[in-house]
């Protein structure tokens, strides 16, 4: 499936040929998964898992926040300028692909934003902290502003612009007179 | 089409004039079709039982549109039409950019919060239509982020990334955050959300440029 979607896009790939890349029969590849998206989702939440910890591991070395922050996001355009099509598939696609695509979207998406709260500067989380009951917000508007940003370089193909996006990206977020 | 009124309850059609006129007869199906898919979800939203809502026959239905989709696009671009000029008023009557940002947000949250069967619509049952509704929600975002880079240029910039890059960064934001409260059919929380929403915008490269 990995091959097919890098080649292809999800859309691109059909049963038949993905299980003849495995070889192995359709009957075979039915007994594994009901249908192609259910392949493709068990690919999407290993792509998942694999990014999440590279972000993590960034994240972990030393350094300021907005250095650690900014090694995070690296990781992540590192991760899709590597694999641009797995990238889109995982980005783009898979919100469109039935039954529950976007439910799938909406999971990964509060999970990165709760791992985010832990790397944002204090001025964000402000407002949040005099009304503890709710998750705060301003993960959601951050991560949902990064991936926007990244999604449109991947649409237009423009992978060569990704890295440049790192050091944008964070000024986006940290104020540029307030590293902490 | 008034997208603004309160509720979309129709007129019901013996308090209509026999015979109606075009523009009553498009009026009416754009309502239906907002009404019964933020309640069925669109796919189980027939021709003929919005025609129904209207009070129309399915006849009726297909000498104004052409087809389902026809419909319920028109719709989504009445729509969005609407939500532009309302934040784009909001914004242009405040007295700076800072405020008119605040204003416009406070525009775009409070009308999905008094009309949540429109943010269904919005959010949630578009990706029904393919691909015509990818089309439109990228151009749709699109729209919104030249209106934020018009209002970042205005602002005395001060060093920080792109303007072009910040808005599209904030309307991302903004997006997502509205979706998931969707998502999650929490949708008449949004209002309340605004202060918080504005204050992660300026924390960060909006305040650079504002």
């Amino acid at each position: 499936m990995a091959e097919l979607v890098a080649q292809r896009g999800y859309g691109g790939v059909t049963i038949n040929e993905l299980a003849r890349r495995a070889r192995i029969s359709t009957k075979t590849f039915y007994g594994l998964f009901p249908s192609k998206a259910e392949c493709f989702f068990a690919l999407y939440d290993e792509v998942v898992e694999r990014v999440l910890a590279t972000l993590v591991q960034a994240w972990g070395g030393g350094g300021d926040q907005r250095g650690r922050f900014e090694r995070a996001v690296d990781a992540f355009l590192s991760f899709c300028e590597a694999e641009p099509a797995i990238a889109r598939a995982c980005l783009i696609e898979a919100p469109t692909v039935a039954p529950d695509g976007a439910a799938r979207r909406s999971e990964t998406v509060q999970r990165v934003a709760r791992l985010a709260a832990h790397a944002l500067p204090a001025a964000y989380l402000w407002e949040a902290r005099q009304r503890s009951a709710r998750p705060p917000i301003a993960p959601l508007v951050v991560v949902g502003g990064i991936i926007a940003v990244v999604e449109q370089r991947l649409r237009a193909a423009e992978f060569e612009k990704l890295p440049a996006l790192g050091p944008e990206l964070t000024a986006a977020v940290f104020l540029v007179a307030q590293d902490l | 089409m008034e997208w603004d009124r309160p509720n979309l309850a129709l007129v019901p059609r013996d308090q209509l004039p026999r015979e109606m006129d075009d523009q009553t007869r498009r009026e009416r199906l754009l309502a239906a079709m907002v009404e019964v898919v933020a309640e069925r979800g669109y796919a189980n939203s027939s021709v003929p039982r919005v025609a129904e809502r209207a009070g129309m026959s399915t006849r009726s239905f297909y000498r104004v549109f052409e087809n389902r989709p026809d419909c319920f696009l028109a719709a989504y671009d009445e729509i969005v039409e609407h939500l532009v000029s309302l934040i784009a008023r909001a914004y242009g009557a405040a007295g700076d950019p800072e405020t008119g940002l605040s204003r416009a947000l406070a525009a775009f949250l409070g009308y999905f919060g008094e009309r949540p069967e429109i943010a269904r619509v919005c959010f949630l049952e578009l990706p029904a239509v393919q691909p015509a509704g990818e089309v439109r929600r990228r151009r749709t975002i699109e729209r919104v982020a030249e209106m934020v880079a018009h209002h970042l240029s205005r602002s005395s910039g001060g060093p920080g990334p792109p303007q072009r890059l910040m808005a599209e960064f904030a309307v991302g934001g903004v997006y997502n955050i509205v979706y998931e409260r969707v998502w999650a059919g929490e949708i008449e929380s949004l209002p309340r959300l605004a202060g918080e929403i504005e204050q992660a915008l300026l924390a960060g490269g909006m305040r650079a440029a504002a």
